[in-house]
């Protein structure tokens, strides 16, 4: 992964002529551009369909929803899956590890760990989506309803006709 | 809990920070996927939260109904526990949206003519929501008997949704009459029935609308005696107690598992390369006559084989091409072995598996001698004739160190060239529900020890040895 704008790109074009793996930039909500092999962008599934349909690759993909921040440490994920494909036991654990570690550094910072959902889904990264839900779950695990409030800060909107139901519905919350 | 319902929310979300988390604007589908991870009272609880996530309780996909989900302690909830159980899935149901479930579990005994049309109003439920996994468990918790079955699917003549979508289901402590409008589970692949009173033509011909299935299980189903399996194509076949003949005509099965109280007879077609086998006789005569006479003609193409039985340890003459030429992976487990036997015997039959790669041993109530090293000596050593050139992995448990475990033992070793593991445990296998030894580790370890001296005593090579428990080397 580089960052920085033209002459990123421009470099990117070279290596693309050289190894034939196509190199596509993508732009981040505040202008900023990112250049990746496609093997990683391909893992967003929204990229890849745009790639697919013979869109606008050389011009890059302009990411509207996505924070400079956030768009990086998604990019770090799809690197890691896209450019290597584990083969032995050992490049199988590695991944997992990184994958551990990927979603402890999230976990700590929740905001975050809300942006990279939000950005995963936007982008249709699976494997990313279902470690971050993941992570969600496990936080809410074992936890009463006013503590998930807490947790994640969340407005109480249920009216009293909701509240009625749920009452009689659930007898253990 | 009307208390804890207080809009007391506003001092709990703190006002000048960032709301941590915002939940609020977590689109749909992302909170059905946080949702679907969530277990049953978790999930509920999460509902509570916030409308949003209200919602997509109605979409919840994993219904699992057993008391613990419901929060229906005992100690809590002192009567009346199944009338509220019941309320609850009703209840629970009636909210749901009834699209999308993945799997419905019910687990809780409702074995009582009263609650038969809630079951059937529930399983029809399932059916109707597309689930994949079905399993209806209605068995009391602590003694479960088929005469004692009272609830009967369907108990009504009401229309059955066609169960389409079911890929596993799993039936206990019911009776079965399946309505031919209940007969399309085109997709089915697991099939699991136990304590399920079904008779062999019911069963065979709910077998005949399965053409997708690749498992089935039966335990304890009484009115099962004889069953013949055609050509659905079942690629393991899990057979429990009261059968007693078994006919196989399906070409695609590949393993087969039984536990048998009586001798179990088996007939399969020829064209069936079966490559698995599990065989559990209890109180059957002899589990190693049963594999030279029975199995090793009739599955000549086993690859991997568990046997589990007594046996007099006496092998017959028999014709020498019932070999089991193809066996791999072949565990033997032994029970009420008195000290008059001799274990050197099963080296015999290890050798009618000339391909062998591994082999486990589970030697239960062994009360052989302890063996001391003034007898070494006398060891005996049988005949090296045709080595064990595949055979890389040897186990034993419940291993006494008594004279003739030790000449087994001996003998794997010199005769497997290939050998690159040989692990002796003294106490029992896992899966055996007793305390494995009397506490004394001391006297445990020292077993060990003697082995490995033993063992260096006859195989000065063998690089290096420890002990399981005290991790000692020598």
């Amino acid at each position: 992964m580089a960052s920085g704008s033209g002459a990123a790109a421009a470099a990117a074009d070279a290596e693309e002529k050289e190894s034939g793996s196509r190199m596509i930039t993508l732009t981040s909500n505040e202008g900023k551009a990112f250049v990746v092999t496609e093997a990683s962008a391909r893992q967003s599934a929204t990229i890849r369909s745009m790639v697919d349909d013979g869109g606008c690759v050389d011009k890059g993909f302009p990411l509207p929803n996505v924070d400079s921040k956030t768009l990086a440490r998604v990019i770090q994920y799809s690197d890691e899956h896209g450019n290597k494909e584990p083969h032995t036991v050992d490049e199988r654990a590695a991944l997992a590890k990184f994958d551990r570690d990927f979603i402890a550094e999230l976990d700590a910072d929740k905001a975050f760990l809300y942006d990279v959902t939000m950005a995963a889904n936007y982008l249709h990264i699976q494997g990313l989506l279902a470690l971050t839900t993941q992570c969600v779950a496990d936080t809410i695990k074992g936890k009463t309803p006013e503590e998930i409030r807490t947790a994640f800060g969340i407005e109480y909107d249920l009216t009293a006709q909701d509240e009625k139901e749920i009452k009689e519905e659930d007898t253990h919350a | 809990m009307a208390k804890r319902m207080n809009p007391c929310h506003g001092k709990l979300v703190p006002k000048n920070k960032r709301a941590i988390l915002q939940f609020d604007d977590i689109p749909e589908d992302v909170v059905f996927l946080i949702i679907r991870l969530l277990s049953l009272t978790n999930a509920a609880r999460v509902s509570m939260v916030s409308q949003k996530w209200l919602q997509s309780w109605r979409l919840y996909p994993n219904l699992e109904f057993t008391s613990k989900a419901l929060g229906l302690n005992k100690r809590v909830h002192k009567q009346g526990r199944r009338a509220k159980f019941v309320r609850c899935v009703n209840t629970i149901i009636r909210h749901h949206a009834g699209t999308g479930i993945n799997s419905f579990t019910l687990k809780r005994n409702l074995n009582n003519h009263k609650y038969a049309h809630y079951i059937d109003r529930w399983i029809y439920f399932a059916v109707r929501s597309g689930a994949n996994e079905l399993t209806i468990d209605l068995s009391p918790r602590w003694y479960a008997h088929p005469h004692d079955v009272k609830y009967s699917f369907p108990s009504s003549n009401v229309a059955a949704p066609e169960p389409t979508s079911i890929e596993h289901l799993k039936l206990c402590f019911m009776n079965l009459r399946p309505l031919p409008t209940f007969s399309g589970l085109r997709s089915l692949k697991t099939l699991d029935l136990a304590l399920v009173c079904i008779t062999t033509e019911d069963l065979e011909s709910l077998l005949s609308y399965t053409p997708a299935l690749q498992q089935l299980k039966l335990r304890q189903c009484p009115m099962l005696e004889y069953l013949k399996i055609t050509d659905v194509l079942a690629k393991l076949v899990y057979i429990d107690r009261s059968l007693l003949i078994l006919e196989i005509h399906a070409q695609n099965l590949v393993a087969i598992n039984t536990y048998n109280i009586c001798h179990l007879k088996i007939v399969l077609s020829e064209a069936i390369v079966l490559k698995g086998a599990h065989i559990e006789l209890v109180l059957s005569s002899d589990v190693i006559e049963y594999a030279f006479t029975d199995l090793a003609p009739l599955m000549p193409d086993l690859e991997s084989l568990f046997l589990s039985g007594c046996t007099e340890m006496i092998i017959s003459r028999r014709p020498p091409s019932n070999r089991f030429h193809c066996l791999k992976q072949l565990e033997l487990k032994l029970q009420d072995i008195s000290t008059k036997y001799d274990l050197l015997f099963l080296a015999k039959f290890v050798d009618a598996a000339p391909v062998l790669e591994a082999l486990v041993l589970h030697l239960e109530d062994i009360e052989e001698p302890f063996c001391y090293m003034e007898k070494e000596a006398e060891l005996r050593s049988l005949e090296k004739h045709c080595p064990h050139k595949n055979l890389k992995l040897v186990k034993m448990t419940g291993f006494s160190a008594g004279r003739s475990s030790l000449e087994l033992a001996l003998y794997f070793v010199e005769n497997s060239p290939a050998l690159e593991l040989l692990i002796l445990d003294h106490r029992l296998d896992r899966s055996v529900w007793r305390i494995t030894f009397g506490g004394d580790l001391d006297a445990q370890c020292s077993k060990a020890m003697r082995f490995l001296a033993v063992l260096h005593y006859h195989i000065p090579n063998v690089a290096q040895t420890s002990c399981t428990w005290c991790e000692l080397q020598c």
